[in-house]
């Protein structure tokens, strides 16, 4: 099965529709599964993928010094607490502990990747993924 | 010369008649709403970025395998739908409007509330129903035949169950018009054929189904059409099957890189058949000489079903089942449950998806304002276009009036999602910013169904006769006030069905909206879909059945209200 958002796979699961996922996000997973819902994240020993949620704020933005604010809050250790907590998400923030339940970042193998050398082979990859998976 | 010439000459000169004025305005509304965008779209698919010509696009279409298959998958699918559609309504419709089935009312309701359905939101319903694993009616069957769990019965996530769950909402089109044609068609041929000998089957043969062939045709070719630029249903279940049809193909063209060019260039094929098959509708239906052919009779006489009444009533009781009650009971079932894979038990039951959906999503208050704002704009205003276009092209009053429904008409051609793109770049310039309000919305909304107002409003005129209004005329009523006091009063019934037909169909409406909302504009249906893709099955049956309820409510008022008259209701 296909789906077009990283949000879906996880809930496949959950509905019972589907019994493994591969990629999805790793998020969801922490929330159905702290939920009680049945479903295990497994690390794949080749590496696992790191999406980095990007923050900034606009050249021409109206009111940029609330935006500044904003961001101060959403990287303060309090936000990025509820972020890990409630929202399943990694922080980088060196006094958020995470919960124990959860393997740790630093034993988790990540796969970097090079967004200019990506960009080239962006029709190829998507020429490839069409053709092997149809959409 | 006679003493009273002048004094009328001046009279005439005083009333003015604001016919012309009116006639130029309307011109450049449709101009506005319906060139704009095809120019644009003619414009991209033959340009290159830098604004070089090239046919490169269009090559592309050819050549590339990943283009050429959607389309093929697409006609596939279209066709498959027509003929099941066509297989469906058919018999059904003639159950319905000559046979003394019981229950006929409660099946014309049905097909109605099949009629309303969002297509996406049927799709959806049928995901909860019949996902190969996760489905009800498979767990059902694994349940009874006590089957391994990696057994299934249906799979919906397929090029047939697509068929299927397409076919499922747009059966109505081909009923509407095989059960109106039945009803106005007398029954003395059936009869005459009855007393020279002719057993039912033969009758039925040789008499009936010829009778009705051109609305069966023509109703298959509107379903052919709804399925071919349909993008809603296709993106729910054919993108997990992992097969693509055209209008998710020009979907896909937009995620980065976008490459609006080559959208572009394939939605004109999309376009031309489309003008193809309208064209093949209006040829079939310009035979009509059927209809009218038996003059004044009585009413046509209810054939006994005899026997065969089981046999219909399973067959009904079917067709509904998998059309409207069983969707309807998923989205209940899942509206009332935590998650899909849970039984309905007292102890599963909570209001939790309901609790989600009003008082914590912040987007739905919003979004069901938007949503019913744009649906009575939308309505109101597309009506008062289609009753004033449709009278100037059927009365011919100015030269060049054949043009207004030329340009009434061509939005049908235009994919939703191709024509949210156009507008999309039409009107989001800084000199004019409309993306990102609801203006943008209503405009989308009156080209789509500016088409479809237009065909009703236009039919009925054809079904008045013009010397209540020439009378009105030879009394000195200008063209304008004729028009208001005595052709629309006459038309009263025809413009609320319309005024519903296109209050329906902008409120689902989604191929646009999808590209045009932004989180200030949201909509209802909008929301569905985003909920479809983070797997919120439980929210979107609570939004989907609101939906429904409130279209149900406005329907009914506006055909039961007694200012408004009429007791007709669209689809039945």
């Amino acid at each position: 099965m296909q789906t077009q958002s990283s949000t879906e796979p996880p809930k496949k699961l959950a509905q019972g529709e589907r019994q493994i996922m591969a990629d999805g996000n790793e998020y969801n997973v922490f929330i159905l599964k702290e939920s009680g819902v049945p479903i295990e994240p497994i690390y794949a020993t080749e590496g696992t993928p790191l999406v980095v949620g990007n923050s900034a704020l606009l050249k021409n933005a109206p009111h940029p010094n609330a935006g500044k604010l904003f961001y101060s809050f959403l990287f303060s250790k309090e936000a990025q607490k509820i972020g890990s907590d409630v929202g399943g998400l990694r922080s980088f923030h060196p006094e958020v502990k995470e919960k124990a339940s959860r393997t740790p970042l630093t034993q988790i193998k990540l796969l970097r990747t090079d967004p200019q050398a990506l960009e080239k082979q962006i029709e190829t990859i998507k020429k490839n993924y069409e053709q092997y998976f149809g959409t | 010369m006679s003493p009273l010439t002048p004094a009328s000459a001046t009279g005439k000169l005083l009333r003015v008649d604001l016919f012309l004025p009116a006639f130029l305005v309307l011109a450049l509304v449709l101009a506005v709403l319906v060139l704009f965008p095809l120019f644009w779209l003619f414009r991209s698919s033959v340009m290159d970025s830098s604004g070089v010509l090239t046919l490169g696009n269009f090559a592309a279409l050819v050549t590339d395998a990943t283009m050429r298959k959607p389309f093929l998958l697409a006609i596939g699918m279209a066709l498959g739908v027509g003929a099941l559609s066509c297989l469906i309504a058919t018999p059904l419709a003639w159950l319905v409007s000559r046979t003394d089935l019981p229950g006929r009312g409660v099946v014309r309701a049905l097909v109605t509330a099949s009629f309303v359905t969002p297509p996406f939101l049927g799709a959806i319903a049928w995901e909860i129903l019949a996902a190969p694993n996760s489905g009800m009616i498979n767990v059902l069957y694994r349940y009874l035949t006590d089957s391994p769990t990696d057994t299934f019965l249906v799979n919906i996530y397929t090029f047939s169950g697509l068929i299927f769950a397409i076919a499922c909402y747009t059966f109505p089109y081909v009923f509407t018009l095989v059960a109106n044609g039945l009803d106005r068609v007398p029954s003395d041929l059936e009869d005459a054929s009855a007393i020279l000998g002719g057993r039912t089957m033969l009758t039925l043969r040789r008499v009936t189904i010829p009778l009705v062939m051109p609305a069966m045709l023509a109703g298959s070719l509107i379903a052919i059409l709804q399925a071919l630029t349909m993008f809603g249903s296709p993106a729910i279940l054919a993108l997990p099957a992992g097969f693509h049809v055209i209008t998710t193909k020009i979907w896909s063209l937009f995620q980065f890189p976008a490459k609006p060019g080559l959208a572009a260039a394939a939605s004109l094929p999309l376009l031309l058949i489309t003008i193809l098959l309208l064209q093949g509708k209006s040829w079939i239906l310009g035979r009509k000489g059927y209809t009218v052919l038996g003059g004044k009779s009585g009413e046509a006489k209810l054939l006994r079903l005899r026997k065969w009444k089981p046999l219909a009533i399973v067959f009904v009781v079917a067709v509904m089942s998998l059309t409207v009650l069983l969707p309807y009971a998923a989205l209940v079932k899942t509206a009332l449950t935590r998650n899909v894979s849970e039984s309905l038990t007292w102890a599963t039951l909570t209001l939790h998806n309901f609790q989600f959906v009003f008082f914590e999503l912040s987007a739905t208050q919003l979004a069901m304002r938007n949503t019913f704002l744009l649906g009575f704009l939308t309505a109101t205003i597309g009506t008062a276009i289609s009753v004033l276009t449709a009278y100037m092209v059927a009365r011919n009053t100015v030269a060049g009036a054949r043009l207004l429904g030329f340009l009434a008409t061509a939005p049908v051609a235009i994919p939703g999602i191709v024509l949210g793109v156009g507008l999309f770049l039409t009107y989001s310039h800084p000199q004019l910013m409309l993306y990102g309000t609801l203006w943008i919305l209503l405009i989308a909304f009156l080209t789509i169904e500016m088409p479809a107002g237009y065909q009703q409003m236009s039919s009925a005129f054809h079904g008045i006769h013009p010397e209540l209004e020439e009378a009105s005329r030879i009394l000195g009523a200008s063209r304008l006030n004729t028009l208001r006091l005595i052709t629309a009063p006459l038309l009263r019934t025809s413009v609320i069905a319309t005024w519903c037909f296109i209050f329906i169909g902008t409120i689902r409406e989604l191929s646009a909206a999808i590209l045009l909302t932004t989180s200030n504009t949201k909509l209802v249906s909008v929301i569905i879909y985003d909920l479809n893709e983070s797997g919120d099955l439980g929210a979107i049956s609570v939004l989907g059945l609101t939906l429904l309820a409130v279209t149900f409510t406005v329907v009914f008022l506006a055909n039961r209200l007694p200012v408004l008259g009429g007791q007709r209701v669209p689809g039945s």
